[in-house]
């Protein structure tokens, strides 16, 4: 039996005092779980549980599937062996991929939107108008999706995360094409979720360019 | 205005603004069918007699044809620009987006063919006095067949061979709105009233109108990897 590969967090998680393992606080439990493309196994079997209030980093080199590890807790592809329990309503879960899912035809606020309606939100003019503002998209209302950068688009994307926040966020790569002010502004949109009793599952392939407390999880290459 | 149709409004919307930033699509299909029945007219030899004995059935076949390829591509977008993954962990229904997305497709390429039938029906010398019928019937079999390709593309969406696949599978199921659909206007035209073969498409369009989208949905699911 491989042990799971669970390291215990340098810094520990913001502080909610609560027993480590009690079903209240404990947002998704991941019990001996592997994933297999084309047959062969990504990583070894892995186990680790998502606390209330804490985020969770996947870290791994290229290749070795925290892209689709984060696609089958988000259900959006199906697991080999073991199994994952979320403790949250599917509806409170939002993933943020490589692909934002933004209309190349549409502008920018169509984009936001039909996202936003989606997501069963309301559209708060002044929320919207102080959310382009702080993630410096004031001016580009109008302009198609298409004509915005790749850091622009993810800053739509994550403008969307801070209008409609669900409970739980999958990130995939979430400082991925960002300057260092959008770097700031994903720590401090993490840091809001934190701090309203959401949690984070994250991947990153390193070191993450600011200091977040994170309960680090390798996944070790088969 | 409940939740779920809320999220076909909205999909429904967007679809619709999404096609008229593009709408070379839509002439395409309508260019399409277009020049399918021009070929047919012409190796058939152009002889009128011939032309009327073949019309309806060259009429429904170049719809099928024509639905068939707009459809092809429906999620091929979604899929690349990551929108896929979104409507798949919306907190939406994903039936109710799947309502909008494929009523908004047959608004605009569905009723976009139906505007053409005249044209079609002129260049095939088909009875003009038969129109209102045909075009009804056109109508309701666009639908039918626009609700069948939304089942067919989310099966086969992520699959490299899509197209041929879903040709495959969703030509054959096409073939009951084809006889339907023929067997009105072919009815009307020896003189009969043709409501059967009318009500017949039209229940089968229904039933779909009914089941496809949740079909479809569920297809989404299985295939997303």
């Amino acid at each position: 039996m491989l042990a799971p590969d669970v390291h215990l967090p340098a810094v520990s998680p913001p502080a909610i005092s609560a027993p480590a393992i009690s079903p209240l606080t404990c947002l998704l439990s991941v019990t001996e779980l592997s994933i297999e493309r084309g047959g062969f196994a990504l990583f070894r079997p892995l186990s680790f549980q998502l606390q209330c209030g804490s985020v969770v980093m996947i870290a791994a080199d290229n290749g070795v599937g925290k892209t689709s590890l984060l696609r089958t807790l988000a259900g959006l592809a199906s697991a080999a062996e073991g199994e994952f329990q979320w403790h949250v309503a599917a509806r409170e879960l939002r993933f943020l991929g490589h692909q934002p899912g933004l209309k190349g035809a549409l502008s920018l606020l169509d984009n936001l939107r039909f996202w936003l309606a989606q997501d069963q939100c309301g559209w708060d003019a002044a929320a919207v108008e102080a959310g382009l503002r702080r993630f410096n998209l004031r001016g580009h209302e109008e302009q198609p999706a298409a004509a915005l950068s790749a850091g622009q688009r993810r800053r739509v994307a994550l403008l969307r995360l801070q209008l409609s926040p669900g409970q739980c966020w999958l990130l995939d790569e979430p400082f991925a094409n960002l300057d260092q002010h959008g770097i700031a502004l994903v720590q401090e949109l993490i840091a809001t979720r934190l701090a309203q009793g959401g949690s984070v599952i994250l991947t990153s392939h390193g070191q993450l360019p600011v200091p977040i407390a994170v309960l680090r999880v390798a996944l070790v290459a088969v | 205005m409940s939740r779920e149709l809320r999220s076909v409004t909205t999909a429904f919307r967007r679809e619709i603004k999404l096609a008229l930033k593009r709408p070379a699509d839509i002439w395409l299909s309508v260019g399409f069918a277009v020049l399918v029945t021009m070929l047919f007219g012409i190796a058939l030899g152009g002889s009128p007699n011939k032309l009327a004995a073949a019309g309806p059935a060259v009429l429904f076949t170049t719809l099928l044809l024509a639905s068939f390829l707009a459809v092809s591509r429906m999620f091929a977008e979604d899929l690349e620009d990551g929108s896929l993954d979104q409507m798949l962990i919306s907190p939406s229904s994903l039936t109710a987006i799947l309502y909008g997305k494929v009523l908004a497709f047959w608004c605009l390429h569905g009723l976009s063919l139906v505007l053409a039938t005249p044209i079609l029906a002129l260049l095939l010398r088909l009875d003009m006095d038969q129109l209102p019928l045909l075009l009804l019937t056109c109508t309701i079999v666009t639908l039918g067949l626009n609700l069948l390709g939304l089942v067919g593309a989310a099966l086969t969406v992520r699959l490299r061979a899509g197209a041929m696949l879903l040709a495959l599978i969703v030509l054959p199921l096409m073939v009951p709105l084809l006889v339907f659909g023929l067997g009105a206007v072919m009815s009307a035209s020896q003189g009969e009233s043709g409501i059967a073969g009318l009500a017949l498409a039209a229940a089968e369009t229904l039933l779909l109108l009914a089941l496809a989208p949740a079909a479809a949905a569920l297809g989404l699911r299985i295939t997303s990897e």
